[in-house]
């Protein structure tokens, strides 16, 4: 009788820890979506250094990495989304709006973007003429963007350094 | 709701919000700027740029953190009546 009771409490144990590590790794992959947006966005933040043909495609690969990082937060979306004429505490509400300042932002650097598109559009047989309204409204989002990912960035920066240390630096001890 | 309707849905909204902003081109505003815009010079290579955009990002970021860090500072340190 014992010793099954001991085996109950090691699967029990075996399942929390297991729970434990599942709740972790969504948590790290969230973290790893997270930098490679970062890591593609700087890189086609600066198409003088890397040419406009790398700049314009790696902008098609970022628009997917945007799209689960948005999924990815959906969640919490919805549940602002829903209380926000309600009570909340002011750095969520700020949050929220600033997140939805830089979604904006970011789909009308992405149309004004392919609007002007001098490698990708051509490339499928679409031919464009560059209109200066579009590079100027794609200049300006863009630089915005830079300037508002970086406060993004440092408002969730608690959540940025606990998911490293929690995880990666662990790992690291362990490994 | 799942994970294969969900992501199709936000590409969705993601295209439509983008569709939104197209009738820009036909505002006065827009014309506008077309009669002030100057020729763009073309764009040469220089990995300077990346400097540029990470101290477009950081910069914000480290003021952002300093302020948040001052005002949680502030509010832990007890007040001292005088």
């Amino acid at each position: 009788m014992s010793v099954q009771n001991n085996e109950a409490g090691l699967v029990r144990k075996k399942d929390a820890a297991l729970s434990q590590t599942k709740k972790i790794s969504s948590t790290q992959i969230n973290f790893l979506i997270d930098l490679a947006a970062l890591v593609i966005f700087s890189l086609l933040a600066a198409p003088q250094a890397t040419a406009i043909s790398f700049h314009e495609w790696i902008s098609f690969v970022f628009v997917p990495v945007f799209v689960i990082h948005i999924f990815l937060h959906w969640q919490w979306i919805a549940e602002i989304t829903q209380r926000i004429f309600k009570k909340l505490p002011g750095n969520t509400r700020f949050n929220y709006i600033w997140d939805f300042l830089i979604y904006l932002l970011m789909i009308l650097a992405f149309v004004s973007g392919v609007v002007i598109s001098q490698v990708a559009l051509p490339f499928i047989g679409i031919p464009i003429k560059v209109d200066p309204f579009w590079t100027s409204l794609h200049d300006t989002s863009a630089n915005l963007l830079l300037i508002m990912l970086g406060i993004h960035l440092a408002l969730h920066w608690d959540w940025i350094v606990s998911v490293y240390k929690r995880g990666f630096k662990r790992q690291a001890k362990e490994a | 709701m799942n994970i294969a309707k969900r992501i199709p849905i936000i590409f969705l909204v993601f295209i439509v919000t983008g569709l939104i902003f197209l009738p820009l081109a036909g505002t006065t505003w827009a014309e506008g700027v077309r009669a002030g815009a100057t020729p763009v010079p073309p764009i040469t290579a220089s990995p300077v740029t990346f400097i540029k955009v990470i101290v477009e990002i950081c910069l914000p970021a480290l003021i952002t953190v300093s302020i948040r860090n001052a005002t949680k500072h502030k509010k832990m340190t007890p007040k001292t009546s005088s």
